[in-house]
C-alpha cells in the first residue's frame, strides 16, 4: 500500500478536498516519514509536532488546507525566528509575509527545511545541523543554498518545501535532487520576516516533483493566479556561450534533447554584456551579505567565517560599476524577451559533486561548484526574473540533471507552462523517478 | 605572515571578531579569487554603461 506522501501536492490537497485523505492522518504520516527517513538526508532538522497539529486545527479551507509542507530556515514563523542554518535566531520570531500566505492558504508547516549555512554557499555541505545528503546518492552533494527543501522532496518527505534564492538557491537544489525549483520574480510577496529583506537579488521559491505542485504552492505563496495559457509552440532562446558550451556534456545534450522534445522553436540567442553578469552579480553578492552577530559567527564554519573576512576586505568601488552593467544587462535580457518567449540552458552545469570534495570538471576545467553554479542561474537574480530548473534526465553517475528556463518579469505562469510542456514531451520520465531506497 | 593576513587579522580584530590562521589562509584565496573577477568591473567603458535605474521588481522601462 502506498504512502500519502508518495502522492503529489495537488493529490493530496485533491484528496483532502474530496473527503478521501484525512488530513490528521496526513500529518502523522508525514512526520512518521520524516522520523524514518531523514536520519541519512539530514533535510528536515527540525519538526513542529505541537505547532503544525495546532496550525492544521486552524487552518482555513484554502487551496493547500492541510497539506504539509517544510520551509527554510530563512523565513520567521510565529514560533521562532529564522536562523539560517545558525546557532541562534536572527531575526525574531513572528508572522513572516510568506508564512502568512502560507497559512492564508491553509498549508501546514511540518519542519525547517536545512540549507546552506547563512545561504552562502551551493552544496549544502556547510550547517549548523549538519550537511545535507543527495536522496540519489547520499555521499554527494543536495545542493544549496536550499538543500534540505530539494532532498525532502525528492525522497517523499513531503510533497512542496519553500526555499529562496539569492545566485541560484532554488534552481541548483533541484537540479542536483531531481525535483522541479522555481524561483519567483523579485519583489513579487511581503519580504518582512525573511532573511533576504534587505537584498536586491533574493526571491523566494517553490520546490515540488512536478511542475503542476509547484504551480499550486507558487499560487498561495504569490497570492495570485498562475492560469496554464494555451499549448502552443514557444520560441526559447539558447545562449550557447558558456551557458551550454562549458558544461559537462551528459548535462549539456540531455538540456537538448529535452528542449528538442517540445518541438518549440528553439534559437540561439545573444545578451549584450552578459558577460560581465557574474561579476555584476559577485559585486552585489558580496556587498549585500550581512555579517551575523559576534556570538553567531564565532560557531560558523571556517569557509563562512573566510567569506566574511574576505568579504569586509572588499573595496566598495565595485558596486557602483557593477550596478552600471546591472543596468545594462537588465536592459539586454528585457529586450531579449522580445525576441523570444524564454532563455533556456542548465540549471547547474554538472550534476552534483561528492560532499568530500565539491568540485566539477567542466570543458574549461575544473572549477569550485559554487562558482560554476552561480554562473549559470546568477542571471535571474541580477535581473529579478523568474526562473525554473525542471528535471531532464539522469547522468551516468547516476544523479540527475536540470534544465533551467528564465521568463520576463512576472510572467511565472509562463516558465509552469514550459515545465509542464517539458514533462508531456518526455513522459514523465524524469518526475516519477524515484531514489533507490526512498519509494514505496 | 603575508600582508593580506596582517591586514584581515587587524581588521578583523577591529570589528571584535576572533578568527585563526585557517579562516585567513581561506579568506585570502577568497579575496585573491573574487579580486580577479571583479577586476572586470575596472575595465569597463562608464561611457558604455550609464547609471540606470534598477528595480528589480520590474522590467527596466529605460530600454
Amino acid at each position: 500500500m502506498s504512502h500519502a506522501q508518495d502522492l503529489t501536492l495537488v493529490q493530496q490537497a485533491t484528496a483532502i478536498g474530496s473527503g478521501d485523505l484525512d488530513a490528521d492522518e496526513l500529518l502523522t504520516a508525514t512526520l512518521e516519514r520524516i522520523a524514518q527517513r531523514d536520519p541519512v538526508l539530514n533535510s528536515t532538522p527540525v519538526v513542529f509536532e505541537r505547532e503544525s497539529r495546532a496550525m492544521l486545527a486552524s487552518a482555513p479551507r484554502g487551496p493547500l488546507y492541510g497539506v504539509p509542507i517544510t520551509i527554510k530556515d530563512m523565513f520567521a514563523l510565529p514560533w521562532r525566528g529564522p536562523r539560517s542554518a545558525t546557532t541562534a535566531e536572527l531575526f525574531p520570531a513572528g508572522a513572516s509575509g510568506p508564512y502568512r500566505r502560507l497559512r492564508d492558504a491553509g498549508a501546514v508547516i511540518v519542519g525547517i527545511a536545512n540549507q546552506h549555512e547563512m545561504g552562502m554557499g551551493t552544496t549544502g555541505a556547510e550547517s549548523v545541523y549538519g550537511a545535507q545528503h543527495n536522496p540519489w546518492n547520499l555521499e554527494y552533494c543536495a545542493g544549496g543554498s536550499s538543500g534540505g527543501s530539494a532532498a525532502a522532496v525528492a525522497a517523499r518527505l513531503v510533497a512542496g518545501s519553500v526555499g529562496s534564492d539569492s545566485g541560484g538557491s532554488t534552481r541548483i537544489p533541484a537540479a542536483y535532487c531531481g525535483v522541479v525549483g522555481m524561483k519567483v520574480t523579485f519583489g513579487s510577496l511581503p519580504y518582512d520576516g525573511y532573511f533576504g529583506v534587505t537584498t536586491s537579488l533574493s526571491a523566494p521559491g517553490v520546490l515540488t516533483r512536478n511542475a503542476g505542485d509547484a504551480r499550486l504552492l507558487a499560487e498561495a505563496l504569490l497570492d495570485r493566479a498562475l492560469p496554464a495559457g494555451p499549448r502552443g509552440a514557444l520560441r526559447v532562446g539558447v545562449v550557447r556561450d558558456p551557458y551550454v558550451e562549458d558544461c559537462d556534456p551528459d548535462v549539456a545534450a540531455a538540456c537538448e534533447a529535452a528542449l528538442r522534445a517540445t518541438g518549440w522553436e528553439l534559437v540561439d540567442l545573444a545578451i549584450e554584456h552578459v558577460e560581465l553578469a557574474g561579476a555584476a552579480l559577485l559585486s552585489r553578492l558580496v556587498a549585500e551579505v550581512g555579517r551575523p552577530p559576534t556570538p553567531v559567527f564565532d560557531r560558523l564554519s571556517v569557509t563562512s567565517k573566510a567569506l566574511f573576512v574576505a568579504g569586509s576586505l572588499m573595496s566598495a568601488t565595485s558596486v557602483p560599476r557593477g550596478d552600471r552593467v546591472r543596468g545594462a544587462v537588465r536592459d539586454s535580457v528585457a529586450r531579449a524577451f522580445h525576441d523570444v518567449d524564454l532563455i533556456a540552458w542548465p540549471s547547474s552545469p554538472a550534476p552534483a559533486p561528492p560532499l568530500a570534495a565539491p568540485w566539477v570538471n567542466l570543458p574549461s576545467g575544473p572549477a569550485t561548484a559554487d562558482m560554476a553554479n552561480v554562473r549559470q542561474t546568477g542571471l535571474a537574480n541580477l535581473t529579478g526574473v523568474p526562473g525554473i530548473s525542471v528535471p531532464v534526465g539522469i547522468h551516468p553517475t547516476g544523479l540527475p540533471m536540470g534544465l533551467q528556463l528564465l521568463a520576463p518579469w512576472h510572467h511565472e505562469a509562463r516558465l509552469l507552462d514550459a515545465a509542464e510542456q517539458i514533462e508531456r514531451a518526455t513522459g514523465s520520465a524524469f518526475v516519477n523517478l524515484v531514489p533507490v531506497g526512498f519509494g514505496s | 605572515m603575508t600582508d593580506f593576513a596582517d591586514w584581515a587579522l587587524a581588521a578583523s580584530r577591529y570589528a571584535g571578531l576572533e578568527v585563526d590562521g585557517d579562516v585567513v589562509a581561506l579568506a585570502e584565496l577568497i579575496y585573491s579569487g573574487v579580486s580577479q573577477q571583479l577586476a572586470a568591473l575596472d575595465r569597463i567603458d562608464l561611457e558604455r554603461f550609464p547609471v540606470l535605474p534598477i528595480d528589480p521588481r520590474h522590467e527596466p522601462t529605460t530600454r
